[in-house]
């Protein structure tokens, strides 16, 4: 065979091999396990947008600027619109960091182990695979990449979230979250992303100002069942009775939390992509309805509540008119 | 829209299209010329915000608000009432008579129009009410942010959410 020739042959293995590999892959659950495993463990730096939409409608868009080093460090700058540019996180597997240098504040948080969290992601994904519909729907092109496209459905066929994943470095190039009308609720894609990042010294370092205000969040408390937590409390749990479609309660998952010196129910909801979380603690507060960011706090029947998360403000409204202590 | 127009939305918003109006990004569509220089204000943006931030020298707040506050500190009660009775600008002996005077007077009226009662008047209530409501505000407003950083770090731990750059941008009130 002459030199063109093996050529030719060698070009034409690689692309079969190439195409074998990729046909391979076409398990959305697989697809999504690697996606799960790479977060922290694949150098990346990239430039993507993120939107936001309440009932369809844009409500925010930013820039932002993303560096990964494995493993586990990460640091997201927003570089647009001006108004918000600087603010960021910081993670390094262990410690996260919030800064917002327009409020001068950093909020400190204590990650658990990321084993930890990796080896729950993966189990939760596993029972995601049994409850939930995932389809695969084909390979499409984000900032240039070829990404394996997924699709995650309640089983009623509502649509909860979608992703493309690099085919070869497993990175969700894009991601849609769905509200529970399945309209789009948030949408993130990088326009530019390089696998073979330089990072300059310090980047994935951060000491607050001298005049920034450090607040320090609490450590994430014991998961454990309903009645345990009831009992620990000394208060039963107020339940909502409607649950936005594929939510469902986190039995297992509920915590007794300490908030002003008293106890307080943490009560967590999830369709395995969105969670939102309903505290409830014994005693007086502002009668008003307080909102605050994705949270409505209010009071009824001697109890204090906060219903917060990423639901849609009207979900968020239907949840606690459902809840009668 | 001409690409001058397209030009100045775009320095505006650094090359963002997230912020143009519907007929500047129809511009885009056709002008390969707009698209690099949207092109070129977003790569001018990036590397600007790459810089490693530089920090203000420890106290300077402090020291600011502290210039402030003394700047704007209002005139003390005698300068302020003397000015109220006599123009700015006269003689020291006579401000300081017009005061004298005026304290005379007070007490002597003051006596006449005492009834006896100590409590505080309707308004100094409903001052004291609304600060009172303020500070449990901020109360409740610190402690929802504390069940909100500590929502956060549940929801990072779920299978399919998102990362937190996405958190950050979600969970910003607006």
């Amino acid at each position: 065979m002459s030199r063109l020739g093996r050529r030719a042959a060698i070009a034409v293995a690689a692309a079969v091999a190439c195409s074998f590999a990729l046909a391979q892959i076409d398990d959305p659950l697989e697809i999504l396990r690697r996606c799960v495993s790479a977060r922290g463990a694949v150098a990346f730096a990239g430039v993507r947008t993120v939107v936001i939409f309440e009932g369809g409608q844009k409500v925010r868009g930013v820039e932002q600027q993303m560096h990964c080093q494995a493993p586990h460090r990460m640091r997201i700058v927003v570089v647009a619109p001006e108004r918000e540019t600087g603010r960021m996180c910081l993670m390094d597997g262990r410690v996260h960091w919030e800064y917002d240098p327009g409020a001068g504040r950093a909020v400190l948080a204590q990650m658990p182990p990321p084993e930890r969290v990796l080896q729950r992601r993966l189990e939760e994904l596993d029972r995601i695979g049994r409850t939930m519909r995932l389809q695969y729907c084909g390979i499409e092109t984000i900032a240039g990449r070829p990404a394996h496209v997924v699709k995650v459905y309640t089983p009623q066929g509502l649509p909860v979230k979608k992703s493309w994943v690099d085919t070869e470095h497993w990175i969700a190039l894009k991601t849609q979250q769905f509200d529970s009308h399945g309209q789009v609720r948030s949408s993130a894609y990088f326009t530019r992303i390089t696998f073979s990042p330089t990072f300059t010294p310090g980047t994935f370092e951060f000491e607050p100002p001298p005049d920034c205000a450090v607040i320090e969040a609490s450590r994430a408390p014991e998961r454990m069942s309903l009645a345990e937590a009831e009992q620990r409390a000394g208060f039963r749990a107020a339940r909502p009775r409607y649950l936005p479609a594929g939510y469902s309660f986190q039995d297992d998952r509920v915590a007794v939390i300490s908030i002003s010196g008293g106890p307080a129910l943490w009560l967590p909801f999830s369709n395995g992509a969105d969670i939102f979380s309903l505290f409830q603690r014994a005693g007086a507060g502002p009668t008003d309805t307080l909102r605050h960011g994705r949270s409505i706090t209010w009071q009824d029947g001697g109890y204090r509540f906060t219903l917060l998360g990423s639901l849609s403000t009207a979900e968020m409204q239907r949840v606690k008119t459902s809840i009668r202590p | 829209m001409m690409c001058r127009q397209v030009r100045q939305e775009l320095i505006a918003c650094w090359g963002s299209t997230d912020e143009l109006e519907a007929a500047a990004v129809e511009h885009l569509r056709v002008c390969e010329a707009c698209r690099i220089e949207a092109a070129l204000l977003r790569e001018t943006r990036v590397l600007l915000h790459s810089l490693p931030a530089e920090h203000a020298p420890s106290g300077l707040t402090k020291r600011v608000v502290a210039r402030i506050a003394d700047e704007q500190q209002p005139a003390g009660w005698w300068s302020r009432l003397a000015a109220w009775f006599v123009p700015e600008g006269s003689p020291a002996w006579a401000r300081a008579t017009a005061v004298g005077v005026a304290i005379a007077l007070a007490a002597v009226g003051g006596t006449v129009l005492y009834h006896g009662t100590t409590s505080p008047g309707p308004d100094q209530a409903i001052i004291a009410t609304t600060v009172a409501g303020g500070a449990q505000l901020a109360i409740g407003q610190q402690e929802i942010e504390d069940l909100m950083v500590r929502h956060q770090t549940l929801e990072l731990t779920q299978p399919l959410a998102d990362d937190p750059g996405v958190h950050l941008v979600m969970y910003t009130s607006y």
